[in-house]
């Protein structure tokens, strides 16, 4: 198989002075069937419909040859709240009959798989701020393995600021070509982890270094490189940051009050600018996230 | 390709820590009920809970979802012979449904049981996150597998865990999904299903790896399938087409297999259509073929319970034998499977291992002996 290429990306995003609602459901999504859907699960969707009109050819795959992973984290903690304070002050029957199944969190892929009869598989990432590059991840080693022909990846947040949504269509380079897709470059990514008790010691800076090159090392990455870095202020941010400088000239970004869908929208801006990027994400709980953006001339697997 | 084989294997569930007490169990074939659940602010219309009764060490650290991967984990290396200072390249994959619940209920970021078993390991790695529903264990166990497979790592811990959550139990509650009884899969009379709390893990290595220190080989991932019902966001899809499937391709066109570890939640649909599903998949040989029911011992673990599931598999292999099953009341004529009432040989050394959830994750695995 032929290295993975990125051709389809679609993204909603909170603008940055906009209210709580600033995301039109009906106008994104149509009028019946998703007012009471979960905002991460609008996000999804209405990405997931954008990405798909760029790729123009999903359904051309047969149902069982498409596969979905998407990252979540906090996406959807404003429900979480509201259902346990639903069984403070009534019982269960306050809870709408609309939100209930999305205690888990893999309904918001789910949701997207019955709009999109993506019947192959799907996985839902979890980790801590890298959920999103852990999609990229896990998805692309699917569809490397051959678990589906063509692959939905992608992330929804609802964070604060940090709220909506990134989807791309990726699919094995000969494929793409074959029909005539445009490439719109490539994204190849790996996670790692440090225990955050290690990243504070004085060794940690070291080891969370290593981690990060021999995450570059199993991409093949050649640096320096330009490299984006999102991060907190814990031991393993700081040290990652430290870490980084090795890779190439960093640009920080603070990701202190940041989601999974930070690095995600980095990612999607780097595919637009063309050129070769490295992104690196990390987290208090010790994940690590690389990912290498590439042109669509990029022929690394 | 690359053969991936289980060497440890760990459990803890509402029966115990460790193994054991859940071999134990299940050898008894007793009926467990579950008790109340302890949360005293909620009103749940069916708070029961198949809850794990010792505080699993490391709570405050971790929440109590990501300290039961923990105990599971340290059981699992400790199984295995393994050493992770010095076990090469290795990882972690954990599926949990619902993370930890008190995080959860106050909106703070819940999914940290990876987080957690890679603290325990204490060294840098690969670190994954699955939150698959129901299914996750099983997603789990086969991406670790995937791990292996691609050239990546040599050894992965990969599981499940699940602990209480009131937003979990909420909203199953109102969900309809509960038995105000007990958890009684395939039963004429269920109601639905009881949750449970538990951790899964096993060590999974290339047997390349796993031979070369000398490690005992416990069973080998002979198979394993993904599906998706890409339908209604809770109920199976009636025919079963997609479990089927699932089930098929972990079944990788081998004609016997020596016992089935149902998905077998007590709900009204599921057992229907699994059973519906095995007949599709296995023909007339599922006559013969014995289920084994956990979930009347321990509850719906939810992300635990493919896990608990290919670990209860290990231990039907290690023996060679199949455990009674816990009584039920009648079985559902529309669920025709067989439900031994007594222990059976395990004719063939191979056990299929079912998981299904909401968002119609489907997960199929086949465990066989090594040879």
């Amino acid at each position: 198989m032929s290295p993975s290429v990125i051709t389809g990306i679609g993204r909603v995003e909170r603008p940055p002075s906009a209210g709580e609602d600033w995301f039109n459901v009906a106008e994104e999504l149509g009028g019946r069937g998703y007012k009471y859907l979960p905002p991460g699960c609008h996000y999804l969707l209405a990405a997931t419909r954008r990405a798909i009109a760029d790729h123009d050819g999903f359904e051309t795959t047969t149902a069982e040859r498409r596969g979905l992973a998407v990252g979540c984290h906090s996406v959807l903690a404003p429900l979480y709240r509201e259902v346990a304070q639903a069984v403070l002050t009534g019982d269960s029957s306050g809870i709408s009959p609309m939100t209930a199944p999305f205690f888990a969190v893999n309904a918001l892929a789910g949701r997207l798989a019955e709009e999109r009869l993506i019947k192959g598989f799907t996985l839902t990432t979890t980790s801590p701020r890298v959920a999103g590059l852990e999609a990229l991840e896990v998805g692309t080693r699917a569809l490397a393995a051959g678990r589906c022909a063509v692959l939905l990846a992608g992330v929804t947040e609802q964070l604060g600021s940090d709220a909506g949504a990134v989807a791309m269509v990726i699919e094995d380079r000969d494929t793409a070509t074959t029909r005539g897709a445009t490439i719109h470059g490539t994204c190849r990514t790996r996670t790692g982890f440090v225990p955050a008790a290690l990243a504070a010691t004085a060794d940690g800076p070291m080891v969370v270094a290593a981690e990060l090159r021999g995450l570059a090392a199993s991409l093949g990455v050649r640096t320096p490189l330009p490299t984006h870095l999102v991060l907190d202020g814990s031991a393993v941010g700081l040290a990652a940051a430290a870490a980084a400088r090795g890779l190439g000239r960093c640009v920080l970004v603070d990701g202190a009050d940041q989601g999974c869908l930070t690095a995600m929208s980095l990612v999607a801006d780097l595919i637009a600018d063309g050129g070769e990027h490295l992104v690196v994400s990390a987290t208090d709980t010790g994940n690590l996230a690389l990912a290498h953006i590439g042109p669509g001339a990029d022929d690394r697997g | 390709m690359t053969e991936v084989v289980v060497t440890g294997i760990g459990a803890v569930s509402c029966l115990g820590t460790g193994v054991a007490a859940l071999t134990s169990a299940m050898a008894a074939a007793r009926v467990v009920l579950p008790e109340p659940v302890n949360d005293p602010p909620a009103r749940l219309r069916m708070p029961l809970i198949h809850r794990v009764t010792e505080e699993p060490p490391g709570t405050a650290e971790w929440g109590r979802t990501g300290a039961l991967a923990v105990v599971a984990s340290r059981e699992a290396l400790d199984d295995a012979g393994l050493d992770p200072a010095v076990s090469g390249r290795i990882g972690v994959v954990v599926g949990t449904c619902l993370g930890d619940g008190v995080a959860a209920r106050e909106g703070l970021p819940t999914f940290r049981a990876a987080a957690a078993v890679g603290d325990l390991l204490g060294r840098a790695g690969v670190n994954i996150s699955v939150s698959n529903a129901c299914a996750a264990g099983g997603f789990a166990l086969s991406m670790a597998a995937d791990l292996i497979r691609a050239g990546e790592l040599d050894v992965v811990i990969a599981g499940g865990a699940d602990s209480y959550s009131r937003v979990g139990w909420a909203c199953m509650d109102r969900m309809g999904a509960l038995d105000p009884e007990r958890c009684r899969p395939f039963d004429a009379d269920r109601r639905g299903t009881v949750l449970g709390e538990g951790a899964g893990m096993l060590v999974l290595e290339s047997s390349a790896h796993a031979r070369a220190r000398g490690a005992r080989i416990r069973a080998r991932l002979a198979g394993e399938g993904w599906s998706c019902d890409a339908g209604h966001l809770t109920a199976p899809e009636p025919t079963g087409a997609q479990i089927e499937r699932a089930m098929r391709e972990a079944l990788g066109g081998r004609a016997e297999v020596g016992c089935v570890i149902p998905h077998g939640t007590g709900t009204a649909h599921n057992d229907r259509v699994e059973s519906r599903a095995l007949r599709a998949a296995l023909g007339s040989r599922l006559d013969e073929i014995p289920l084994y029911s956990l979930k009347p011992l321990v509850g719906h673990t939810g992300g635990t319970s493919a896990a608990l599931g290919a670990v209860a598999a290990v231990t039907l292999l290690d023996h060679g034998g199949v455990p009674a099953n816990v009584p039920i009341a009648n079985q559902d004529p529309a669920c025709a499977v067989h439900l031994p009432r007594e222990a059976v040989s395990l004719a063939t050394p191979r056990v299929l291992v079912n998981a299904y959830a909401f968002g119609g994750n489907n997960s199929s695995m086949l465990l066989e002996r090594a040879a």
